[in-house]
């Protein structure tokens, strides 16, 4: 009897063992913020912009839209986060194919290339509340207009026409008395909100290469791709804080990615640039001082490797001939002279961002995120420091598994057009934006499984 | 001109790949497993040809058998900041044991030993939030030991056996490429291998049975398990859902090679025999372990085709120690029941600790009985429980989790001997 006893205890004590060892869920709380109507400001970032465009896809992976699926878990009669979609491929985009034994990227425009979609023309928001205010290109001075500066108000409205994305989501005014995008901000009346402005205020420099695209409105000089000027800088953002907290709300502010290490920047070596004899090509840039030989501090901006790579694969070109020029270098002549490869046909202006002109980026940025930091301090706002953040990218990091750079493709985050996020991407920086709020706010919204957004699509 | 063809070195196993700590199975006896797995001084039936080949010579009867088999339950959970929730998917294991010695003479004994002393079956949902890690990881090993062993007088035992190892490996992880139609490719690895090693170790009587004392025995022993060195050569590498334009690096099928050395092993142990009356009687068992893990300190897979990225996965762990104890109440030499506790260093520094086989520092619990059937066939049914949980990251991968893991261990063990 002792011995049965013995074992029915134990295989009792078995039974309770083996149980189920799972971790519940966690439970959600809010924390003192309040996400009933979350708004998501900013530019193409914030639009969902990827691979060279807008269209469904890539907005239903916004970052915005993602931080509002794992706001709802949180808060689940919060309101619906509405995103002005523009279906199909949207404005059109870039895409991957596989042609001729190598991975080529196909652009809108290209053959076989991702067109805009035939609804994108016809699509309107205009009137519609939105969740997400995201328009790709503007710019933060091009939020509203500063009565100090003549013609400002013109330059809004210029900024805003000239946007194909802008001009279907709001009404834009008269360019005499424009509706400026803040008056929008503020009639969307968030409860929380996620700012994320100013990028353009320095890459529309950056990608332009440093070409500012000067124009005069009533005799003011005004430059469309200029640095932005941080007092003015200041100014604005301090107005569209203001603006957005006018009724209590809460929320977080990013700082302005260091745009230089982004592939679009960075593709382009010139170690890389070599004839079918292997031999270095030397390559030819327009700068604002004339034409000269580039050097590895210029950078050549990504749109001109397709350029580059339709000559170098073209053998009709294959026979340069050698000559001594100006200098006493031997150079190769080809004829006609093909793009970059002689001083008669330089890398354009607008396609370099010459050495000269890429010191002046560093400044700029240090001198607008001190403006963002100081205006969200005195605004009682978190700052997302994604500068800070994005600069360790560049060394190479791993999440869940996967080892990511900031490489052109195999670097995974980065999409086809070289400067924004893909879907993995943007997923990172939406859990860089909810870790922001739950340390601030004391919330506990969970992160995304970042594994479950797809990065590079492959042929 | 290279421009726009980029070399993807994507780096396809992710820092990701353990067998970890538990991949040790302590589940070589019955007898020993109930009383903490504390085996090395014992010499009770023929698993002592593992614990301790030195004692098998003074084992009582001519013929000794032992077969038996472990059902392992296990039972293991992580979560994440952004999963609240995963289940591994691993199935119940089953290591089998099956031991044989004969007495040649007086002094010397033969045997055969057969039984699963590494192994670990560890499998999540395909889709699963490190399947960039691992999917499932599968590593089985057989070993065979002849053994010989030698009484050099009355007290002292030592033996030495020849152990032959023949292993297979299983690894099946997500590739991190995606394509329209496909999330991420799959990677899936297949090899066997083989490794060989000995076992040697020696048990001496400290003092003889004597019923009229209270502590009526006192034995020692001390064993030695040399590292195996597992070779797969030859596995089969096969990569599906891979973008057309990726089949360069990730073919339909390659091969590859790969080593990993299983650890050493010291035993040292005490086993005394407390007489309370005519009838009943306490074995009182102690070991010390210490296992080489820092023999496993990378893991390295080289492929076969050049264009797929060779794979180094540094996995730094240590040696460690570990300390059991077990009891034994015999009475009237037809019932034992018995109990013990083991408390188990990891080899798994912080910053390597990786989903398939989460391992810490824990304490286990052991139970069991032995039952006499009849004169020369008993049953020993042993029971076995560890839990714990550990917070902790595999740095290399960027992935951080709490792990619960709660294992249990069910074995059967038949005894048959010949006088």
């Amino acid at each position: 009897m002792k011995l049965i006893r013995a074992i029915v205890l134990l295989f009792v004590i078995l039974l309770f063992t083996t149980c189920k060892k799972e971790f519940d869920t966690p439970i959600y709380t809010q924390g003192t913020a309040d996400f009933t109507n979350y708004i998501a400001v900013g530019n193409s970032l914030t639009q969902g912009y990827q691979n060279g465009g807008v269209y469904e896809e890539g907005q239903r992976n916004s970052y915005p839209s993602i931080i509002a699926r794992q706001m709802k878990l949180v808060q689940p009669a919060m309101n619906e986060f509405v995103q002005p979609y523009f279906f199909g491929t949207g404005s059109g985009y870039i895409h991957l194919e596989w042609k001729n034994s190598t991975i080529q990227v196909v652009k809108p425009e290209d053959s076989g290339g991702y067109k805009e979609d035939p609804s994108f023309e016809n699509i309107s928001y205009v009137g519609q509340p939105l969740s997400n205010l995201g328009v790709s290109g503007i710019k933060l001075i091009g939020t509203c207009a500063d009565p100090a500066i003549v013609g400002d108000n013109y330059n809004c409205y210029l900024l805003a026409d000239n946007n194909p994305y802008g001009k279907r989501m709001f009404d834009l005014g008269q360019p005499a008395t424009p509706n400026y995008y803040l008056n929008d901000v503020v009639k969307s009346n968030p409860t929380f909100f996620t700012c994320w402005l100013g990028a353009n205020d320095i890459l529309g420099y950056a990608t332009h290469g440093g070409n500012v695209l000067g124009i005069s409105i009533l005799g003011t000089p005004f430059y469309v791709y200029g640095l932005s000027d941080p007092n003015e800088f200041r100014k604005k953002y301090d107005r569209t804080l203001d603006s957005l907290t006018k009724n209590g709300a809460k929320g977080v502010v990013a700082t302005i990615p260091n745009v230089t290490s982004i592939p679009f920047f960075n593709l382009i070596k010139l170690e890389d640039i070599k004839g079918s004899d292997g031999a270095l090509l030397d390559i030819f840039i327009k700068t604002d001082n004339g034409v000269r030989l580039a050097t590895d501090e210029d950078r050549i901006l990504l749109p001109v490797a397709s350029k580059l790579n339709k000559f170098l694969t073209d053998s009709l070109y294959d026979n340069g001939v050698s000559v001594e020029d100006s200098i006493g270098n031997i150079i190769l002549v080809y004829s006609p002279t093909p793009y970059g490869l002689g001083p008669t046909n330089p890398i354009k202006n607008n396609e370099v961002l010459d050495k000269d002109e890429f010191v002046k980026i560093a400044p700029a940025l240090a001198a607008l995120n001190a403006e963002i930091k100081a205006s969200a301090a005195a605004h009682n706002i978190p700052v997302v420091d994604m500068e800070n953040y994005l600069q360790n990218f560049e060394s190479g990091f791993a999440i869940s598994g996967v080892n990511y750079s900031t490489k052109y493709i195999e670097g995974g985050v980065f999409s086809l057009d070289g400067v924004h996020p893909n879907a993995r991407g943007y997923a990172i920086l939406a859990n860089k934006f909810i870790d922001a709020i739950n340390t601030y706010y004391h919330s506990n919204i969970p992160p995304v499984n970042i594994n479950k957004y797809k990065g590079i699509v492959f042929p | 001109m290279s421009i726009l063809k980029w070399r993807l070195v994507c780096v396809l196993i992710t820092p990701g790949v353990a067998l970890a700590g538990g991949f040790q199975l302590n589940v070589q006896g019955q007898k020993a497993l109930s009383m903490g797995e504390a085996g090395t001084a014992l010499s009770k039936d023929a698993s002592v040809l593992f614990f301790n080949p030195g004692g098998v010579s003074l084992l009582r009867n001519k013929f000794n058998f032992t077969a038996g088999t472990s059902i392992i339950i296990p039972n293991i959970s992580l979560q994440t900041e952004a999963v609240a929730n995963t289940n591994q998917t691993s199935p119940i294991g089953t290591p089998i044991q099956f031991y044989a010695t004969a007495k040649l003479n007086e002094k010397a004994s033969l045997g055969f030993a057969v039984n699963n002393q590494f192994g670990s079956t560890s499998s999540f949902d395909k889709d699963w939030e490190g399947k960039f890690i691992v999917q499932k990881l599968a590593l089985k090993t057989f070993m065979y030991q002849p053994t010989f062993s030698y009484n050099i007088n009355s007290r002292i035992g030592v033996g030495a056996g020849f152990v032959y190892t023949s292993g297979s490996f299983e690894f099946e992880k997500a590739v991190p490429v995606a394509t329209a139609q496909y999330d991420n490719g799959q990677a899936s690895l297949k090899g066997n291998g083989t490794g060989f090693s000995y076992n040697a170790g020696i048990q001496g009587i400290l003092l003889k049975p004597d019923t009229t004392k209270w502590v009526s025995s006192l034995k020692a022993g001390f064993s030695y398990r040399s590292p195996i060195k597992l070779s797969l050569i030859n596995g089969t590498a096969a990569f599906t859902d891979i973008s057309v334009a990726l089949q360069d690096q990730f073919p339909a099928q390659t091969s590859f090679n790969a080593q990993l050395t299983l650890p050493g092993v010291y035993s040292l142990g005490l086993q005394s025999n407390i007489r309370i009356n005519e009838k009943i009687n306490i074995d009182v068992v102690i070991d010390y372990n210490r296992t080489m893990w820092s023999s496993y300190d990378s893991l390295k897979i080289d492929f076969s085709n050049a264009e797929t990225p060779d794979s180094k996965i540094a996995k730094n762990w240590k040696d460690v120690s570990t300390f059991r104890i077990g009891a034994g109440i015999n009475y009237n030499k037809i019932l034992s029941i018995r109990l013990g506790a083991y408390y188990d260093q990891t080899p798994v520094r912080d910053g390597y600790v990786s989903p398939e086989l989460p391992d810490n520092t824990n304490i286990a619990f052991t139970a069991g009985v032995g039952i006499e059937l009849m004169e020369n066939l008993s049953v020993d049914i042993s029971w076995l429980v560890s839990d714990f949980k550990r917070t902790a990251s595999l740095e290399d991968a960027g992935f951080s989790a709490t792990y619960h893991r709660n294992v249990n261990v069910i074995g059967f063990g038949l005894n048959y001997t010949i006088k």
